[in-house]
Order: C-alpha cells, then structure tokens, then sequence
C-alpha cells in the first residue's frame, strides 16, 4: 500500500518561474548596448536566441529605453556570445558555448542589475499638510 | 381488457384531473415534509455517481510533481495543417526563416499586411507541427534551428530584395535563412544573391567580363599612338 503524496504542492512552473523571476529583476539601467551574436545553425544557438527573446520582452527594456540591443546573426558556425557594453568603462561578455539563459540572468542581475541604485519614493506628508491647510 | 365493463370499446374514456394549483406561486423554498412512503421512494431513487477515482491506482491519483499532461497523440487536425504546411514549402520557390522576438499583435499583422501585398505569406507554425510536415522529406534539416520563436515566410516569386527591405521596418524580425529554389542558403548567401542585378544587366557584365581580356589585348597594343595622339592634342591647345 503506497502512501499519498504529501509536501508541498507547489505552484512553480519549473525553469521558466525562475526565469521570470530574474527577470522582474533584471534592470538594463547601467547597459549601454546589448550585442547578441549567433549562428543559427550552431547546436548551442538556443540559449542565445531565448535570451534575446526574454530580453527584448517589453518590460525588460522598458527599464532602459536608450539600451540598445542589436542581434548579429553569422554563418561561420562561431560560438554564440552576447556582449554587453556599460554606460561606465567596461563591457561584458557572456560565451553561450556552457551557459543556460538562467545562468546568464541570475549573472546579469548579480553585476549589472545590483549596482542600480534604487530611487527614493516621493513622500506624500507634504502633500498631505498642504490639504489639511486648505480645509482649514 | 378495462374498456369491457366500461360497456364496450366506443365510450370516451376521459382521464381524471385533478388541478394542483390555480395561479398561485411555486412553493421550491419550504417544501412539506413528504409522506413516509413518499419519502421513502423519493430515497431509493436518488441518483448516484460513481467517483472517477474508482479503479484508479495511487500512481494515477498523484497530483505530485511529475504528475503532468500526458501526450494527446495523432491530431488529425494538425496532420492537415501539417499536409498544407509541406505544399506550401513544395510550391514557394523563396523560403525565410525568422527568429521573432516579441511582438505586438498589431504590429505582426502590419508585417503580414505588408508582405499579403507583395504576395508573400508569411505564417507561424509550432515545432510539432512542422515536425509532421517535414519528417522524412529533403527538408528535414528545418528542424534544426527551428528553436525558441520563429516565423515562416512563403514567397511564390525569389524576390529577394522586397522581402529585406519589409525585414528592415519590423526589428522584431530577424532572418536567419532561406531556401531559395530548393537550395538551402545562408543569410549571407542570401544577402550576396540580392545583390545580383536583374537579367540584362548580369548579361551585360559577363559579356564584358569576357571582353576583358581582349580589351586589354587591344589597349596594349594601341597604347603607343593613343599616347602620341594625347601629346599632340595638348600640344595643339597649348599653340591655340
């Protein structure tokens, strides 16, 4: 007689709910430009070409409208590799040959979203006492 | 045999009403309390359902991880979306390959719009699908770098240069091959035969590339009193 499942039923999609997770974390704020470069027949081209697809989703580049991602497709059966060039000095390079789309997020969000600097929200007490001024 | 004390079969035989209510309002909220043998057959006939558990085994029953949807099989629906997916590779003598990176629907109906008017279809298909359409023919290669998002594009004429200058206006779309009269071509193959002019125009150059060699025969040959007659003319402008 086997025992029922028990534990937690999760509601966790598998890789892609980690995936949307770095996502909603991914801040393109301090990228100049996004080069994305594969050659379609290579095996390893997927990782590349869902990474562009998940990085040219709306919410991605809204964070940074100026971040330009330009995609080079080539036919010399290179490895797929993605370069991102900062606003400061510095640029990084991602080889796709080993790296999961994950993997290449969870990086990304580990140097580049961190150093973003998390804006202030407006207070509203000063709008507030303005009102209650005008009441009175 | 109940019409015989009824004085034979041509008597009407009325049924007996009886009327229940005279337009008053149903009463479904507080029905009475059934009489004991009402209720009774009221009882035995309630219906039953048999659970859809029943028979099932524990393995079955699991709503654990690993518990997922199982393949459906042969739809034949996708089989004839697959049949016309291999016409229209067999009948378009241009074939592009896009990756699509998200896309408005709007936007992607634009680009639809636009190709619809140079007579090119450009279409979406699912790998499965495609997988049925091309397994076991010359273009089973497709399946390949058929990853991720893509799109199709069936072009009846190899009208290479249209269909880069509509690419051009949605970025979402990138081209990443082509089969251009049953050949399979990369994307710099195919930019490379855009470039070729039309015809005549490629008539023209192979004549004169055939030329060359004589031309030049020629000019070798003449260069001495071409130069001599260049001096003169100088010469003569110079008196003038």
């Amino acid at each position: 007689m086997s025992i029922y499942y028990s534990g937690t039923f999760k509601r966790s999609s598998g890789v892609i709910s980690a995936i949307t997770k770095q996502l909603n974390q991914v801040n393109l704020k301090p990228v100049k430009r996004i080069q994305v470069q594969f050659d379609p027949f290579h095996p390893n081209a997927v990782t590349a070409r869902n990474f562009l697809f998940h990085i040219t989703s709306s919410k991605v580049t809204e964070t940074n409208l100026d971040c330009l991602i330009k995609t080079n497709v080539v036919c010399d059966r290179s490895e797929p590799h993605i370069k991102i060039d900062l606003l400061e000095a510095g640029s990084i390079k991602f080889l796709l040959n080993n790296l999961t789309v994950l993997e290449i997020l969870q990086q990304i969000n580990k140097h580049i979203s961190s150093k973003v600097v998390a804006e202030e929200p407006v207070t509203q007490e000063a709008t507030k006492k303005e009102d209650s001024r005008e009441e009175n | 045999m109940s019409l015989l004390p009824r004085k034979g079969l041509l008597e009407i035989v009325s049924p007996l009403l009886q009327c229940k209510r005279f337009r008053g309002k149903i009463n479904l909220r507080k029905p009475r309390a059934p009489h004991f043998e009402r209720a009774v057959y009221i009882a035995l006939t309630k219906p039953y359902f048999i659970s859809p558990k029943k028979g099932k085994l524990p393995e079955e029953l699991c709503k654990g991880p690993g518990s997922t949807k199982k393949d459906e099989g042969d739809n034949p629906f996708q089989r004839i979306i697959a049949q016309e997916l291999y016409k229209w590779f067999t009948s378009s003598r241009l074939v592009v390959f896009y990756h699509l990176n998200p896309m408005d629907s709007d936007d992607q109906f634009n680009a639809f719009a636009m190709f619809k008017k140079q007579g090119m279809y450009l279409r979406q298909y699912g790998k499965k699908t495609l997988d049925m359409a091309v397994r076991g023919t010359p273009y089973e290669t497709v399946l390949d770098f058929y990853v991720s998002q893509n799109m199709l594009l069936f072009s009846p004429q190899p009208d290479i240069k249209k269909v880069l200058s509509i690419t051009k206006k949605f970025p979402e779309l990138i081209l990443l091959a082509a089969i251009l009269e049953g050949r399979f071509i990369s994307k710099d193959e195919l930019m490379q035969y855009s470039l070729i002019p039309n015809l005549q125009a490629a008539q023209a150059n192979f004549v004169q590339t055939l030329n060359t060699a004589s031309s030049l025969l020629v000019n070798h040959l003449n260069s001495h009193q071409t130069t001599l007659v260049s001096h003169l003319e100088e010469r003569a402008k110079q008196l003038k």
